[in-house]
């Protein structure tokens, strides 16, 4: 396991979790690569071959998210989840990992709806900072090398 | 259709998450009513103050209701609106709702239902007949439709408080947000 981030729904990195020593980006340098796969990810849905074929007969569809959901590369893998607000939760990790991570990103959107926006004093899409996410966050990633 | 199926979805969620008394959720509610009344000279005032209120808790509920309901997106907007009466009032109100089409060409939808939580009782004084009393409920559902790109209109057209027999809400879709990404001439 490397790190956790959520974007938020303009591709700006709001929260970021490392879980490895071998992490060494900077803050910087990890907004900026947020921003480009939030970027990536729209641009994917695009150039999607398969949406030739669709009929965009109903104005809705346009509501539902289609970009990238997995990247992988040699020794690491991303996983992303896109909720229908714009949301984006994506974790990196090991490719020798062999776990459905996108229960553990569904259980992190179930804690940030639960902890940071139900906070009255927390602005939404700033910057997350909060004692008892993190808790949680470290909890629920506590099993998982 | 079958709304049957969200029905049971209401249930199932219901069911899985922690209740309060509702007693305590009505006086809370009450409160606040009261002291917009005091704070604010004119009636309709604290009406468009209510559903501001709402308008921000909406923002912040649809997140909530996506995280625990395992809705995704809707195919059209009855179908979202079938999903706000029987899932969503569910979920967050305990009580569920009747979906009828009012208007095929405006788009406008209308939710039934006999009881609310939020004027449990409450019996409005004949000086504030003008009171929307649960406008905030209409701010929320304004406020969550618009997290996710839906812009609607929202109000009652039929409320106990004022001698109704049953609550009614009209539901109008606007526009449906598209997200697009700019040419690079156009930038």
């Amino acid at each position: 396991m490397y790190s956790l981030y959520v974007n938020n729904q303009h591709g700006t990195l709001v929260y970021q979790k490392h879980f490895s020593e071998e992490i060494k980006l900077n803050s910087n340098e990890e907004i900026r690569l947020a921003s480009m796969l939030h970027g990536i990810s729209t641009i994917s849905e695009k150039i999607n071959v398969y949406s030739l074929y669709e009929k965009k007969t109903n104005i809705f569809q346009s509501l539902e998210k289609k970009g990238i959901e997995t990247i992988e590369g040699d020794g690491f893998k991303i996983q992303c989840y896109d909720t229908l607000t714009g949301i984006k939760i994506f974790i990196v990790h090991k490719d020798d990992l062999n776990i459905e991570m996108n229960t553990y990103l569904k259980r992190v959107y179930e804690l940030y709806s639960d902890i940071i926006l139900k906070n009255p004093f927390y602005d939404i899409d700033m910057p997350i900072r909060s004692a008892v996410f993190n808790e949680q966050i470290e909890k629920l990633f506590s099993n998982i090398s | 259709m079958s709304k049957d199926k969200y029905q049971k979805q209401g249930d199932a969620i219901f069911a899985k998450l922690e209740k309060v008394n509702s007693e305590l959720f009505s006086f809370t509610y009450g409160a606040l009513v009261s002291q917009l009344l005091k704070d604010l000279e004119l009636v309709d005032e604290v009406n468009e103050q209510l559903e501001k209120m709402g308008f921000n808790i909406g923002t912040r509920l649809i997140e909530e209701f996506l995280a625990k309901s395992d809705i995704s997106f809707c195919e059209d907007f009855e179908e979202t609106v079938n999903v706000i009466a029987k899932v969503a009032f569910k979920m967050f109100l305990g009580i569920s709702g009747t979906v009828t089409c009012v208007n095929k060409e405006s788009n406008i939808f209308s939710i039934i239902f006999d009881n609310n939580p939020l004027s449990d009782f409450v019996e409005l004084p004949k000086s504030l007949s003008s009171l929307n009393y649960c406008s905030l409920l209409c701010g929320v559902i304004k406020g969550a439709l618009e997290q996710i790109r839906i812009k609607v209109n929202c109000y009652f057209v039929k409320d106990m408080l004022k001698g109704d027999d049953y609550y009614e809400l009209y539901i109008q879709l606007n526009e449906v947000m598209k997200e697009e990404i700019l040419n690079d001439e156009e930038s």
